[in-house]
C-alpha cells in the first residue's frame, strides 16, 4: 500500500503547480516549455488521484471507480475536519 | 460549471482554539477585501470581458478565490470548534456567538455583513482590470496586517500561502492588462476605448 502522506504530498504538489501554471499560461500561451511541464504534471496528478482513490477514498466524483464499496462519496472526511492531516508541506 | 475536489488548496490543521484570532481572520471571508468579494468580482466581470483570454483568466482566478474562501472558513472553523460559552464570552467572540454560535457567516472583522457593494463589475475592460489589480494589493495588505498580530504557526502557514497568491494574481492581472493594451485602437485615447461602444474591437 502506498504511503498516505507521500500520495497526498504528490497530489498537493502537482495540483498546485498545475493551478499556478494555468494562470501563467493564460497570459503566456506561447511558452512551449511551460505547456510541456503542464502536461507532464497533469498525468502525474491523474495517477496520484486514482491511486489515492484505490487505496483510501475518492477526492473527486471522477475518481469514483466501480461500485465495489457502494456509495462512498459522503463517508469521507471533510477537508476542514482533519481530512488533510497527513499532508506535510 | 464547477467540480468539487475534496481537499483544501493548502492544508489547514490548527490544534489550538482561539476565538479572538477567528474574529480577525473572518474578515478575509466576508470583509471589504475578502476572498468572497474577490471571487464574486472576477466571476461577475468575465461575462462582458471583450477578450476571451482575459475572460478565461478571470474564470481561473475567480475559481481559485473560491478555494481561498474555503481555506479561510476552515481556519475560522478550527479556531472555534468545540468552543465553550465561557470561551466565547471572554475572548471577544461574544457578539458573533449570539447571532451565529459557531456557524460560519460572511462578515468583516468589525461585524459588518458581506455586501456586493464591496466590488464592482463595470462592463468596461480597463475599469474592471484596474479594480482587480487594486483588490489584489488590498488583500495582500490585509494578510500582512493579520500576520503582524498572529503568532500561532499553524495559523500563519496558510495565511502566508494566501498572501503569496495575492502577489501572483496581481502579476497575472498586470500581464492581462498589457495584453489588452496591445489590442486597443491606437488612434483612440490611451486606455480609454469604451467597451460598450465596441470601440475596443476595432483592432481585432
Amino acid at each position: 500500500m502506498a504511503d498516505k502522506t507521500q500520495l497526498l504530498n504528490e497530489i498537493y504538489d502537482t495540483s498546485f503547480a498545475i493551478n499556478d501554471l494555468t494562470l501563467y499560461l493564460d497570459t503566456h500561451p506561447d511558452d512551449t516549455q511551460a505547456l510541456a511541464e503542464f502536461h507532464q504534471l497533469k498525468s502525474r496528478r491523474k495517477t496520484a488521484l486514482s491511486t489515492f482513490e484505490q487505496e483510501y477514498y475518492p477526492l473527486t466524483i471522477d475518481c469514483l471507480s466501480d461500485n465495489k464499496n457502494g456509495w462512498t462519496w459522503g463517508d469521507t472526511p471533510a477537508p476542514w475536519k482533519g481530512g488533510m492531516t497527513n499532508v506535510e508541506l | 460549471m464547477w467540480n468539487y475536489e475534496k481537499r483544501l488548496q493548502f492544508p489547514v490543521n490548527i490544534k489550538k482554539k482561539c476565538p479572538k484570532t477567528a474574529q480577525y481572520i473572518i474578515s478575509q471571508y466576508g470583509g471589504p477585501d475578502g476572498e468572497l468579494s474577490a471571487s464574486m468580482r472576477y466571476l461577475s466581470q468575465r461575462y462582458s470581458m471583450p477578450y476571451n483570454d482575459v475572460g478565461g483568466l478571470l474564470t481561473d482566478i475567480g475559481t481559485e478565490e473560491l478555494a481561498h474562501l474555503e481555506m479561510i472558513c476552515a481556519i475560522v472553523h478550527q479556531l472555534t470548534d468545540n468552543l465553550t460559552v465561557e470561551e466565547a464570552k471572554t475572548a471577544g467572540f461574544d457578539a458573533y456567538y449570539i447571532d451565529h454560535a459557531t456557524g460560519i457567516w460572511p462578515q468583516a472583522s468589525g461585524g459588518i455583513p458581506f455586501t456586493a457593494n464591496e466590488f464592482q463589475s463595470k462592463g468596461d475592460a480597463f475599469a474592471d482590470l484596474v479594480e482587480d489589480l487594486a483588490a489584489e494589493q488590498k488583500a495582500r495588505a490585509t494578510y500582512e496586517n493579520i500576520l503582524r498580530v498572529i503568532e500561532d504557526e499553524e495559523v500563519r502557514k496558510p495565511i502566508i500561502f494566501l498572501r503569496e497568491r495575492e502577489v501572483v494574481h496581481f502579476q497575472r492581472f498586470g500581464e492581462a492588462m498589457e495584453r489588452v493594451k496591445f489590442r486597443l485602437d491606437s488612434k483612440n485615447y490611451y486606455f480609454f476605448n469604451p467597451e460598450f461602444d465596441k470601440q475596443m474591437m476595432q483592432k481585432q
